[in-house]
């Protein structure tokens, strides 16, 4: 059943965040935990379908650690140095986001991606100078999601169905932001 | 509880095995009684309390051109009718507006998928009581308690995801079964996904699906 496959795939998912990510995450929290401690401002900017809600600072259960900051580059303004941006999309190919993560670097942030960035031949980048946002980033979690974006093929599928990447940002974040506290709260021990 | 990374992850795998267990016969009885009714002309739609979910499903690579947003909650001013079906998500169950919704869409004679948690008492106006199939989702708490008695990073809104692709994944291969395969969207990131949509939208409109 593709109900089932599709379950199976978003398990595997996790799994495989689990085994290959963890020290991405544990390095970003770092980076965040150092941030917070300095007074510096940890930012988040999702540009996905689902993230954006989900991570939204009015959720409940959002610890508020992360501003969000909207997809637009006079926003960088916003961002100093020593902050943290982590910025989520599944490929990062978009000239406007690869534009707003330079910026960030450029007034001394760390730069931290959450995506699947794939071979610039597959999907070729958008911004004119070939770069994608993990060519730029200073650190790249992986989510390990199809370039596709949907996970199940079938012959008489016209194109894969059912996408990994909202539940796949998401489980970054929420990581991320896990990760974060259990540095905080050891701090404070 | 140790709040970090892992176990995060570890509580989400734990809350996707019961999914397993517990979900997939109502997944796919509901998408059986979704595509019974798309054969008879009936027009999909979503309405979440949060738009998280709604944001997720339309225009999405991989996901159905068919589906709408519920223009209103004006039903009759939606035109909503027998044999529509209504996809109604919320983050608590016990939800007036949404409970409201789903029982007039029932009474108008749609199809009412609710993907939400348990109710917890006997409330007449919780969301489940009014659905045709009820996808139950874990409540909207944090995993963690912090040192200061704060529960942190929620776990429902990406098990509420995962459910309603299971949904339409099911969707989808029950409409294949009866020779309707639905059209999805292709990622705009493709080179080839203009004409690829545009095709597809073109169809759909024509065929309903």
């Amino acid at each position: 059943m593709l109900s089932e496959r599709y379950l199976q795939s978003v398990q595997a998912l996790v799994r495989e965040i689990l085994q290959r990510e963890m020290n991405a995450i544990r390095r970003a929290a770092e980076w965040c935990t150092e941030a917070k401690r300095s007074g510096r401002r940890l930012w988040h900017l999702d540009i996905g379908h689902f993230p954006p809600f989900e991570t939204a600072p009015e959720r409940a259960g959002n610890p508020r650690l992360f501003e969000p900051l909207s997809y637009r580059l006079e926003e960088v303004q916003k961002i100093g140095r020593g902050d943290v941006l982590v910025f989520g999309s599944i490929l990062g190919v978009f000239a406007l986001s690869v534009d707003i993560c330079a910026e960030a670097k450029q007034k001394g942030a760390k730069v931290v991606y959450i995506g699947s960035p794939v071979d610039v031949k597959v999907v070729p980048p958008q911004h004119p100078s070939g770069r994608r946002v993990a060519d730029v980033a200073d650190l790249v979690i992986r989510t390990h999601v199809p370039y596709t974006d949907g996970v199940l093929e079938e012959p008489w599928l016209s194109t894969p169905a059912c996408p990994l990447s909202g539940f796949a940002n998401t489980l970054v974040y929420w990581m991320l932001n896990a990760e974060i506290i259990r540095l905080l709260e050891a701090g404070k021990a | 509880m140790t709040i970090s990374a892992e176990e995060y992850a570890r509580r989400l795998l734990a809350e996707l095995q019961d999914l397993r267990s517990s979900h997939l016969i109502a997944v796919e009885r509901a998408a059986e009684a979704m595509a019974q009714r798309v054969l008879q002309g009936a027009r999909l739609f979503i309405v979440d309390d949060n738009s998280g979910l709604v944001s997720e499903v339309l225009g999405r690579a991989g996901g159905l051109m068919m589906i709408q947003r519920l223009p209103t909650t004006d039903l009759e001013g939606a035109g909503i009718a027998s044999p529509d079906i209504l996809v109604a998500c919320s983050r608590r169950a016990e939800n007036v507006s949404m409970s409201v919704l789903a029982r007039d869409a029932r009474q108008r004679g749609a199809y009412v998928v609710a993907i939400c948690p348990t109710s917890q008492g006997d409330d007449p106006l919780s969301l489940p009581r009014w659905a045709s199939m009820h996808l139950s989702v874990p409540k909207d708490e944090g995993v963690f308690k912090t040192s200061d008695g704060n529960g942190v990073c929620p776990i429902s809104g990406a098990v509420a995801c995962v459910v309603l692709w299971m949904l339409t994944a099911a969707f989808i291969e029950r409409m294949h079964a009866r020779g309707k395969t639905p059209h999805l969207w292709r990622s705009i990131k493709l080179p080839d996904s203009k004409p690829f949509n545009e095709k597809g939208l073109e169809a759909t409109a024509r065929e309903g699906y």
